[in-house]
């Protein structure tokens, strides 16, 4: 039998433990706190900046290498970019196609993707690699990446709200919900490629797919409801991660191709995402008997 | 040394599948595995073939190093990109884990090399376990050459201090040898303490994310032993990967034994060693004054496209046809000794550097190839 030792430990004990858990407590409260306005503060930047020529012209180099590898047979003669969010572009290409005799516009996705660890506990401020993965704008791929994003009932929403209006454009079609939510929400305007070098912005409302027939404030009139409980401003910035890149991991049904995001508005090149397999094993058969 | 006809334990194809040694038989029903002969040696010469595999491997250390000084990758046919690995790798001192010397020897004389299988031998269990099982039932008295389980189980543990902490994964092709030989290899990892886990070389992936190969888990492989030669490695999909710096994985056998499992290496060996007893001429740009010589790819496995010219002509061609791009070395033929009209190649395993055991391996035929039968040794004076 035990007798100088107790099973209820000593009142200094609980105080001094005590003690520690309340400075644990406003420890984790403050680094909250800290944590909140950091993120508040980018999400206010991400959802009034527009691209910056560096980020144009990752996505230019990426465009093109597509364009080049995809599509050699076409002549590019001009691009244009409209930034959904910081990490979602619409991309349109002017191309010329010696064969066919014609020239139309065609409809690229340009999206920014995280390809590694944010940082701990998934807090900004870690240096993921990033890159660029460009694709074709099917009506499913936009569906995916505004859900991705975080704004497809936005768009959704302006989509019923337009439904059988008359607009000043002429001959709508799906991809215009997708650019009457960026003119409704106040997005950053398009920017065309100079052929020259350098960025210009376009005036808000314009359609790459057809120039001559931008969006009016008449044409976005029935819709500006949808917008005003947020002051404008979509929701993805007030609550959800539009500003911050999509983990590479989480992106599954891709059919576009990686390009690594660079310095001075670079870009590296094909660069893999996700977990791909069957990397070994090709080549060769196995070692054998007596290999 | 001499082939003596035994009759076989009745029951021997069950008693080998109960030691993994599944692939007693091959695929036509000719038995790869005989135990209706053993070689038989005397201590002397084993002793020889074990002296021999010493200073084979002291030769090919210092090979590796006039290589390397003099950056002779292209007569190896090695992708300019892998040289940093390679140099990294030796500069590191990784563990080679083992390798087999495969030598002509009659019992006279001194062994000589005709070819080093540095990166990926197989008829390992055969020489570690079955045979070793074989003599204890059959001739429990006798000796063996023969201290590869043991070798391997301390080389694990002296790789264990290079390899990243973590689970040493075990990669293989979809073939019953392959398996086991890789199942037993990590028994010794096992019994040496290290973590250990096995999958297909073909579900090894790459996660971009995480930049890193993973398992089909999504968890980090950071070490693994892979029984897939490095010159497919370097020619497949992922062949980036094996650049990256750091390097996302430590592969055994480590990137430096590019300069042994190639067969260039003879030519370099000969160009180096023209004294050597153990070392039969061998050239890269043709056969020059060899009158009879065997010419060999220089990234050939299991005999494949070796051919063998002496009195003007080929004399002997494998139908095989899926090397030899590479180009080929060109040695001198070598006398294999008849017994009992069989052709025994010697196989001397080195693990971790020193000799460690020895399996045979006969063909009827001039050309050792994968359709030849091991035989069993024993020691006796």
């Amino acid at each position: 039998m035990m007798r100088y030792r107790s099973l209820v430990p000593p009142a200094v004990l609980i105080l001094v433990v005590s003690a520690g858990a309340a400075v644990s407590i406003h420890t984790a409260r403050e680094r909250q706190r800290q944590r909140q306005a950091l993120e508040d503060s980018l999400r206010l930047e991400a959802a009034q900046a527009v691209p910056t020529p560096e980020v144009l012209e990752q996505v230019r180099s990426a465009t093109k290498t597509f364009m080049a590898e995809r599509h050699p047979e076409l002549n590019v003669e001009g691009e244009t970019f409209t930034p959904l969010t910081p990490n979602l572009l619409l991309v349109g290409v002017a191309v010329q196609d010696p064969l066919h005799g014609n020239r139309y516009v065609a409809r690229l996705t340009a999206e920014r993707l995280r390809d590694g660890d944010w940082g701990e506990d998934g807090e900004p401020g870690g240096e993921p690699r990033l890159l660029w993965l460009v694709d074709y704008a099917s009506q499913d791929k936009l569906r995916e990446l505004a859900d991705r994003h975080g704004f497809a009932p936005e768009v959704d929403r302006v989509r019923d709200l337009g439904r059988g209006r008359g607009m000043s454009w002429g001959q709508r079609d799906w991809l215009d919900d997708y650019l009457l939510w960026s003119y409704v929400y106040q997005r950053p305007p398009a920017y065309t490629a100079e052929p020259g070098g350098g960025f210009t912005a376009l005036p808000a409302g314009y359609r790459f797919q057809d120039p001559e027939h931008p969006i009016t404030p008449a044409d976005a009139a029935w819709v500006q409801a949808a917008s005003a409980p947020s002051g404008g401003r979509s929701r993805v910035y007030l609550g959800g991660w539009a500003w911050r890149p999509p983990w590479a991991g989480n992106v599954f049904a891709r059919s576009g191709t990686a390009y690594g995001a660079g310095l001075h508005g670079s870009i590296s090149g094909h660069v893999s995402m996700g977990v791909s397999r069957g990397g070994f094993g090709a080549a060769g058969h196995a070692a054998g008997v007596g290999g | 040394m001499q082939r003596r006809r035994l009759v076989p334990r009745p029951d021997w194809q069950s008693r080998l599948e109960a030691l993994g040694l599944l692939y007693h038989t091959h695929d036509d029903g000719a038995p790869y595995w005989r135990e209706d002969a053993c070689y038989v040696f005397r201590m002397a010469e084993i002793e020889r073939i074990e002296r021999a595999a010493a200073e084979l491997q002291a030769m090919c250390l210092k090979a590796i190093e006039h290589v390397l000084e003099r950056g002779r990758f292209r007569e190896y046919a090695i992708p300019p990109a892998m040289v940093p690995v390679i140099r990294e790798s030796w500069e590191r001192d990784e563990v080679g884990l083992y390798g087999r010397f495969d030598l002509a020897y009659d019992g006279q004389g001194f062994p000589r090399l005709l070819e080093y299988n540095a990166d990926t031998p197989t008829a390992l269990v055969e020489a570690a376990v079955a045979q070793w099982y074989w003599l204890e039932e059959r001739f429990p008295g006798k000796d063996q050459f023969n201290s590869l389980h043991e070798r391997l189980v301390e080389a694990w543990k002296r790789a264990r201090g290079f390899l990243p902490v973590g689970t040493v994964y075990f990669l293989h092709q979809d073939t019953e040898e392959d398996q086991q030989t890789v199942a037993y290899l990590r028994d010794t990892a096992d019994q040496a303490g290290l973590a250990t886990a096995q999958m297909l070389v073909e579900d090894l992936g790459w996660d971009a994310a995480k930049g890193c190969f993973c398992d089909l888990d999504g968890r980090p492989v950071r070490a693994a032993f892979k029984l897939y030669p490095w010159e497919f490695m370097v020619k497949d999909a992922f062949r980036e990967h094996l650049v990256r710096q750091p390097r996302p994985c430590a592969f055994l056998e480590p990137p430096w034994k590019m300069l042994l499992s190639n067969k260039a290496l003879l030519a370099i060996l000969w160009e180096l060693f023209p004294d050597s007893p153990y070392l039969l001429p061998a050239y890269l740009d043709g056969p020059r004054d060899l009158s009879a010589y065997v010419k060999k790819p220089i990234l050939g496995r299991e005999g494949a496209n070796v051919e063998i010219h002496a009195q003007g002509r080929v004399t002997a061609a494998p139908p095989l046809a899926c090397y030899g791009a590479e180009g080929s070395v060109y040695q001198a033929l070598a006398p294999v000794p008849e017994f009992d009209g069989f052709r025994p190649v010697l196989g001397a395993w080195v693990v971790d550097g020193e000799p460690a055991g020895m399996g045979i391996r006969e063909a009827r035929g001039p050309i050792t190839d994968n359709g030849s039968a091991f035989v069993p040794h024993l020691i006796e004076d």
